[in-house]
């Protein structure tokens, strides 16, 4: 949950092996050599079929429609976004400068009331506690084979060590939706040498400027689309970054160095809590919202994850 | 893959898809077997993608490699979308569909039935990625791609995808110990599935205590 940084250091096959040991075996064997070539040769037939009755191939989408394609399985709610047809292209002409003024203005409040938190001394030895509700796939076991059978609202614990050292644990409760015979895990989350860890967030650089570097760095580049990735990265870190004051209002004076970011004046958290929204224009249906309390800017969350309480402990299982 | 064949596609050359599917169709296929944990459903993600494929062909790159990252990201979001790919396709599914008109080999039957016990295993541990890490997953592990491919496949920069990956694989850890437990007692508990929600929860708790013992 908790991730600062993509990790370069660490070699990419070395992290597709790491899940390759982690997952259960699936050596699928294609079609059936028979049911290959009926299967092409109804699909040639097919699309012959369609060029007889001289249908057109679809044409491309006006880019702004696409952010307004509904994001299936998450069951998030991006309220108002899609009516602004300005976004579009982060470096295209229609970017929308209001938006964009609106979410740096929203973010200059969010880090002078981030900074205005209480700090908290955390030693090594405690663990990092958060509580989190989101959507997930409601999953039936049918004799060998598992189905999806509608959406499953889950709170999640997450508690990770401080500094790395030692297990974490997670618990994940159903709160809502259609019952099982598969419920999502809980257990203790081995500690990963490659999962960023509270500690590491401390070491990031308060000045906005070397940070929002160090992101675009850590993402591999400055273009659009490795400013969605620092968007995304950023968002892993706000729910314990609340715990650090400085390095939270960093860490929204360097989001508001992205050219593409844009404010959203309605949006909804995971667990349906309405705020201002702020998210990063994109051209793909792909969007995460950050949600954030009205009255005194609290973060809330995202339409992908709400986020209900943050906190440390002494030891795994106990809550704050 | 040549450059003509990417050519041939975008201009909506029905050979040029009937090649594209004899390339492609096995990878796209795992993919589906692998996301669905189902047979049945894995057949019709492959026409839907191959469908869904045809209707956007002019959205591929003029230039590139291989097809086969563009046909992956298209099945992915099949599979994220099942019911918006179906209504769009529903009447040339219902004519592509073979069901049962075409009979299995016996011995590729065989091989099906212990497949499902995999493809059951791997479901079940992928269904508790968030959908992000589940795509990165899939196309990255399972379906050999490397980030800058899963990246152009998922519309999404290369550094994503490996950020992903690695929460991916930090969620993962956290499971594999609920999944052995759930498999030992899926083992014990055969035919009452549904009662055994709090044992599980309880079991879970018990081997992870003995665990930090």
């Amino acid at each position: 949950m908790m991730k600062i940084s993509t990790p370069h250091a660490e070699d990419e096959q070395n992290l597709v092996a790491g899940l390759h040991a982690a997952l259960p075996p699936a050596d699928a064997p294609a079609l059936p050599g028979e049911r290959h070539r009926a299967l092409r040769s109804r699909l040639t037939q097919e699309f012959r079929r369609d060029l007889d009755e001289g249908a057109r191939p679809a044409r491309p989408r006006p880019k702004w429609l696409k952010v307004a394609l509904p994001t299936a399985l998450a069951g998030t709610l991006v309220a108002g976004v899609a009516v602004t047809g300005g976004l579009t292209d982060v470096f295209g002409p229609q970017v929308d400068e209001a938006r964009h003024r609106q979410a740096v203005e929203l973010l200059d409040r969010l880090a002078v009331a981030a900074a205005a938190a209480p700090a908290t001394t955390i030693r090594d030895d405690q663990f990092i506690y958060v509580k989190t509700e989101g959507s997930q796939e409601a999953v039936r076991r049918y004799g060998n084979s598992f189905r999806v059978v509608g959406t499953w609202q889950v709170q999640r614990e997450d508690w990770t060590s401080v500094d790395g050292s030692r297990d974490g644990y997670i618990r994940q409760e159903v709160v809502s939706g259609p019952p099982t015979n598969t419920p999502p895990g809980t257990g203790r989350a081995e500690a990963d040498p490659n999962a960023s860890t509270y500690r590491e967030l401390t070491a990031l650089p308060t000045d906005p400027d070397k940070l929002v570097d160090k992101l675009y760095e850590d993402a591999g580049g400055d273009g659009p689309a490795e400013q969605k990735a620092v968007f995304e990265a950023v968002g892993d870190m706000l729910d314990t970054a609340t715990l650090l004051p400085e390095k939270s209002a960093a860490l929204y004076r360097a989001v508001a160095k992205l050219p593409g970011v844009v404010a959203v004046d309605t949006a909804r958290d995971a667990a349906g809590r309405e705020g201002i929204g702020l998210t990063i224009t994109s051209d793909g249906d792909e969007r995460t919202t950050w949600v954030f309390r009205p009255s005194d800017l609290t973060y809330l969350g995202s339409t992908e994850q709400a986020v209900l309480d943050v906190g440390v402990v002494d030891s795994v299982r106990e809550t704050p | 893959m040549n450059p003509s064949l990417r050519a041939r596609v975008r201009a909506g050359d029905p050979d040029a898809f009937a090649e594209l599917f004899d390339q492609c169709a096995p990878a796209v296929h795992r993919l589906a077997a692998r996301g669905t944990g189902d047979w049945g459903q894995a057949e019709d993600i492959v026409s839907l993608t191959f469908l869904e494929a045809w209707r956007l062909r002019q959205r591929v790159h003029p230039d590139g490699d291989a097809l086969l990252p563009w046909l992956l990201g298209i099945c992915v979001n099949v599979l994220r979308n099942q019911s918006r790919a179906l209504r769009r396709h529903r009447n040339a599914l219902a004519r592509v569909a073979l069901h049962d008109t075409v009979p299995d080999f016996a011995d590729e039957v065989v091989g099906r039935i212990a497949d499902v016990e995999q493809l059951t295993a791997a479901r079940s541990a992928l269904d508790r990625l968030r959908r992000h890490e589940r795509e990165v997953v899939m196309l990255c592990v399972w379906s050999g791609l490397d980030s800058a491919a899963a990246a152009e496949a998922l519309g999404v920069s290369p550094g994503t995808v490996r950020s992903r990956l690695s929460r991916a694989r930090t969620r993962l850890r956290a499971q594999t110990e609920s999944e052995l437990v759930r498999a030992r007692r899926t083992t014990r508990y055969e035919g009452a599935a549904g009662q055994t929600q709090g044992a599980g929860r309880g079991a879970a708790a018990r081997t992870t205590e003995e665990t930090n013992r």
